[in-house]
């Protein structure tokens, strides 16, 4: 791939996150309700809830001589001079630049402490769902589609495509209910990433224990998930199979399955890298519902938990690493096309 | 024994409610190191005959009856695996390469390699690099182009690419499926002198189907007209456009503007092709030819050879060679299409589906 192409991808990605850094910032700050007053008891004084303004930099302009008031923003013009630097969003960037995302409003901790904690258990999920889905995607997808209108076809596409129309939380819900409590036969654990009080001598030790919890959460993700690639990879089968040049890799006298594997599986797998990319943000809001089914400790249930509380700094970082990874996931498709399709990558 | 031996060929495609009979009973032969050109308007079953020798055809389309002959040997009869072993090693196909024909996402020279590893496999990998590089050569591209991708070449370089590949395995046989027609002018001579050029230097047969007269003209020795899956005349090229028998074939040669002849467009054919659904009876070009008898309606005409290879279907068409003038011929007009019809126990065209009509007769 060349390096202009490279260069041209990376400079998106970083435009990108510059605008949903200052998206982020405005978000936050003009959404209604007031954090000093789900901070504090009701009867508090207000020099006392002053105080906590103060100490969260709230009293600060949001921007040079942008006030928030009770009354709605104010803008006030002498002031600008004076609050270029010292502003809430001047703060806010050179917090971001020094990986400062404040501290929680609740947990006595600093917020990206507070999230390093439920990422990997997120990133777990995530990973193991999407690979499950692809992987049962793609290969439903190419053996329905050279079959087209074949048992498999059927059998296979049809209850995908219900599987595609039913709510996550809901299914997630359904495997809940069958799988892990005693209305059904309760092979996997219900709850949490690892069994409630049981130590381990090291991590290692955990994994078992940690796989049998990931079961129930990953298979309602991938289920939820796999329709969209298999459809998708059955359909662009079928359209590269009525390519030319599989009637010349047939011609040539490879076998079916070469034709398959060396000439149609590698064009048709490109729309679905595509998917794969643009997908990636429903794939963490579908996170968030099965976690919460499965009170799964990763960011999911934590933005549940923030949005309750008004955790704003918490909220405010998730949402901030959340759409991050979305753009590098983008990035990462981007840069795999290239290497599977010479054509883009000039 | 002919290289190749095509009898009574019928190829039938299932289509909702029905069945294109796309092409009914022809027979032709290709010598060894000879150029035939198959000729004929869209949809007149050049293209699915070579599909069907070549097991190509669409899952809907299928060989009804017929024989197809390479060396002797019964392609028909020949199982899948046996089948798959002799394709481009002995008879391949040049698609238009200018198309969409090449794939994609992989490097022209692994495409090229690619038959040689699979039907030669005490060749080294290293041995068939080397090889591709000269066929590079031998079509005259750079072989450092091996490693670029075929978006990165123009359409006649694809094509060239397309030829290196047919070559490949060196078959003693290469259809030409329309190998020049989405080229330039230009480009379209040049192809057409690298092909005549391999051909003599390999003592390759080439079967190039086209609707370019022109190209078969300066390439083949000998072209087989069809119309509407029929084989209507077949012979020589010079014999074919100098003194065509065929009311088609003479149509056919007329519309081609001759260069140094009048500045106007030839005379078309009146009329369209018939819906291969549901052809007429008989001589599928009856209801456009004016030299329609009776006899048209009621059957296909038996191959009859003039000498030196000239074979036509016709019944216009006299005992010694000479294709009569509509004066001279009970021609058919309104009732009498009808009288004639029912005399000869053919119903009208538009009603009539032949199940088994009759083939040409093998003349060779």
């Amino acid at each position: 791939m060349s390096r202009d192409y490279l260069a041209r991808k990376l400079a998106q990605a970083a435009l990108t996150i510059v605008a949903i850094a200052i998206l982020n910032f405005l978000l936050f700050r003009l959404i209604p309700g007031d954090p000093v007053r789900s901070l504090l008891p009701r009867n508090v004084s207000t020099q006392q809830k002053q105080e906590l303004r103060e100490r969260l930099g709230l009293d600060q302009p949001l921007l040079p001589g942008l006030y928030q008031t009770p009354q709605g923003l104010r803008l006030k013009v002498e002031q600008i001079p004076d609050t270029l630097v010292e502003n809430q969003f001047v703060t806010y960037l050179g917090n971001l630049a020094s990986l400062e995302l404040g501290r929680s409003f609740f947990e006595r901790k600093a917020v990206l402490d507070v999230i390093a904690d439920r990422f990997w258990p997120t990133v777990i999920l995530v990973i193991s769902a999407e690979a499950l889905a692809l992987l049962l995607g793609i290969l439903i997808g190419i053996r329905a589609g050279w079959k087209r209108g074949g048992p498999f076809d059927i059998l296979t596409i049809n209850p995908a495509l219900v599987l595609y129309a039913v709510p996550l939380f809901w299914l997630a819900m359904l495997l809940l209910f069958f799988l892990a409590t005693p209305n059904g036969i309760p092979v996997f654990p219900s709850q949490q990433m690892t069994t409630p009080g049981r130590q381990f001598a090291g991590p290692l030790e955990a994994i078992p224990d940690v796989l049998a919890h990931l079961v129930l959460p990953a298979f309602s993700l991938a289920l939820g998930l796999f329709a969209g690639y298999a459809l998708i990879m059955r359909s662009s089968i079928i359209d590269v199979l009525g390519e030319d040049y599989i009637t010349t890799a047939r011609a040539k006298g490879l076998r079916e399955n070469d034709v398959l594997r060396r000439h149609a599986i590698p064009n048709a797998l490109l729309p679905t890298v595509t998917l794969v990319a643009l997908t990636f943000g429903y794939v963490l809001g579908g996170a968030i519902g099965v976690e919460q089914v499965f009170s799964w400790p990763g960011m999911g249930t934590l933005i549940v938990r923030s949005v309750t509380q008004k955790d704003f700094p918490v909220l405010q970082g998730l949402f901030l690493l959340i759409t991050i990874s979305v753009v590098l996931a983008n990035l990462v498709a981007n840069l795999l096309y290239a290497v599977l399709d010479p054509r883009v990558r000039r | 024994m002919a290289l190749l031996e095509i009898r009574d060929l019928v190829v039938h495609f299932r289509i909702r409610g029905g069945v294109v009979r796309a092409v009914e009973g022809i027979s032709f032969d290709v010598e060894t190191g000879e150029a035939v050109g198959l000729v004929g308007e869209s949809g007149c079953g050049k293209t699915t005959t070579v599909l069907a020798i070549n097991r190509l055809l669409p899952p809907n389309g299928r060989i009804v009856s017929g024989s197809i002959r390479l060396d002797g040997e019964e392609l028909t009869a020949l199982r899948r695996g046996a089948f798959r072993r002799k394709r481009w090693k002995e008879m391949s196909v040049i698609f238009q390469g200018a198309m969409n024909s090449l794939n994609p996402v992989l490097r022209v020279g692994d495409q090229v390699r690619e038959p040689i590893l699979l039907h030669e496999p005490g060749v080294t990998r290293r041995e068939a690099n080397r090889r591709v590089s000269e066929l590079f050569e031998l079509v005259g591209i750079n072989p450092a182009r091996k490693k670029q991708y075929p978006h990165e070449f123009s359409g006649g370089m694809r094509q060239r690419v397309m030829i290196a590949m047919a070559l490949a395995n060196r078959p003693r046989l290469v259809f030409g499926d329309e190998p020049t027609t989405a080229l330039d002018v230009m480009v379209q001579a040049q192809i057409l002198e690298l092909l005549e050029r391999l051909r003599r230097e390999f003592g390759l047969a080439m079967v190039l189907i086209t609707h370019d007269l022109s190209v078969v003209a300066e390439t083949c020795e000998r072209a087989v007209v069809m119309y509407a899956g029929q084989l209507v005349e077949t012979g020589p090229m010079e014999l074919l456009h100098d003194r065509p028998l065929h009311p088609y074939t003479l149509r056919l040669m007329r519309s081609v503007p001759d260069v140094e002849g009048p500045r106007d467009l030839g005379a078309g054919i009146p009329g369209q092709p018939p819906d291969l659904a549901a052809p007429p009876s008989g001589c599928r070009f009856h209801p456009r030819c004016d030299h329609a008898v009776a006899a048209c309606l009621a059957a296909f005409p038996p191959g009859r050879s003039f000498g030196t290879g000239h074979r036509v279907a016709c019944h216009a068409v006299s005992d010694e060679g000479r294709l009569r003038a509509p004066s001279e011929l009970p021609l058919l007009s309104g009732a009498a299409v009808v009288l004639a019809a029912e005399e000869s126990g053919a119903e009208l065209a538009m009603l009539d589906h032949p199940d088994d009509p009759p083939g040409v007769e093998g003349a060779a």
